[in-house]
């Protein structure tokens, strides 16, 4: 598991609106030579909000990332995000 | 020598600026939060402070895994934020102010001989930790700032103790700092919250939660040690993800130094996560005439 990787995606995405423009455009090119599992490849390629937030990304961050995906904050794409993590158990361990 | 003339918690839930602003009517506890903020704004520039040392996150804004500091002084020429993302997500007004930085220094170097190794930075952003409180409390920005930024989003955090010990060594190097300044100090900091997680709207249904009760009876009692027990970072995040922002809280009672608060406000509401008021007044924090428990 590399959740520094992870984390680092969403990172950039979040706070870098060139950086977010590449990784929509061609996230496949984006994610090429990170340290990613295969797993966590396809929750990045798939932009799998839950399956991250199961496997430990940071949640503010990954909220962020969200918001920056959305085109901005709105009430509809929070309540998404909420519904999309509500069956998870929380991950207490998030460190990377 | 310098003075501590004011201490307080001041949230920054990046919604509060607009409370009131936008086609929604505000819920009467936003109101009271409003209301409350005022009281602390007026009681700041009654305490006539000549510096302001300001206690915030950043919202792995710009600090991130590659390089985290726990405790770090920001001693650039002006204190500068928030970002472009947050501004434009959140709608936020910037905070633009210069920074103190022969007491940034004095800090950053007096704290080495304190065995506090803190990070410092001459070039850094603050995120709506910092300017939503300080646009609150001194939205003129003319007086310096002394930036100092805590960890409490990125674990591993350093234990409670820590945020505490570190509070009543910068409040004891503020005092002894040898020109004749009047020095306020603003903390920042969360209650039960899980802005981003799952439990995100968890306070539409529970305005509070046990943990939440636990903390403010202790508060009412000026119970600092039961305030630090249950600041775990587990116990903590299992109430919502930021809820460790309560680091900042600890941190605060920390330069208390035991004095009780001057004035405290609890307000849980289904409409946004819970969230507390603190105040220390210069004569509260310098010998203090309320016994303990009574000072709200």
């Amino acid at each position: 598991m590399s959740r520094y990787a992870v984390n680092k995606v969403l990172w950039e995405v979040a706070r870098d609106d060139a950086l977010a423009a590449s990784y929509v455009a061609d996230p496949a090119a984006f994610l090429e030579g990170r340290s990613l599992t295969a797993e966590e490849h396809r929750q990045l390629m798939e932009r799998d909000f839950a399956g991250m937030f199961a496997d430990g990304a940071h949640p503010f961050l990954l909220f962020t990332f969200r918001i920056k995906m959305n085109g901005g904050f709105s009430f509809p794409m929070m309540m998404e995000h909420v519904n999309a993590l509500a069956g998870i158990d929380p991950p207490l361990d998030i460190s990377t | 020598m310098a003075k501590l003339v004011h201490l307080s918690v001041c949230p920054h839930d990046p919604v509060l600026p607009g409370v009131g602003k936008g086609p929604n009517p505000a819920s009467a506890e936003a109101l009271r939060l409003i209301a409350g903020i005022e009281r602390m704004r007026d009681g700041l520039e009654a305490a006539k402070p000549d510096v302001i040392v300001m206690a915030g996150s950043d919202h792995l804004c710009q600090f991130f895994f590659n390089n985290m500091p726990p405790f770090l002084i920001g001693k650039a020429e002006r204190i500068v934020g928030p970002p472009g993302y947050e501004q434009r997500d959140w709608r936020l007004a910037t905070y633009d102010a210069p920074i103190e930085g022969k007491l940034a220094r004095y800090i950053l170097t007096q704290g080495f001989e304190y065995e506090v190794d803190f990070a410092y930075s001459d070039e850094f952003i603050v995120d709506h930790a910092f300017s939503v409180p300080l646009n609150f409390m001194r939205p003129q920005a003319d007086i310096p700032i002394v930036p100092i930024f805590l960890n409490f989003l990125a674990p591993p955090v350093p234990p409670a103790k820590r945020y505490h010990k570190i509070g009543g060594i910068v409040r004891k190097i503020i005092e002894e700092w040898p020109e004749d300044l009047r020095v306020a100090v603003i903390c920042t900091g969360h209650m039960t919250n899980g802005v981003g997680g799952p439990y995100m709207l968890r306070h539409t249904k529970r305005p509070e939660s046990d943990w939440d009760r636990t903390i403010n009876d202790a508060m009412l009692r000026n119970d600092v040690d039961t305030l630090i027990a249950h600041s775990s970072w587990d116990e903590m995040y299992a109430q919502g993800n930021n809820t460790p922002g309560f680091l900042g809280f600890i941190f605060a009672y920390g330069v208390a130094n035991g004095a009780p608060y001057s004035w405290q406000d609890y307000v849980p509401s289904t409409h946004q996560p819970l969230m507390i008021l603190l105040e220390w007044t210069e004569d509260q924090l310098n010998g203090g005439l309320l016994p303990k428990g009574e000072g709200a």
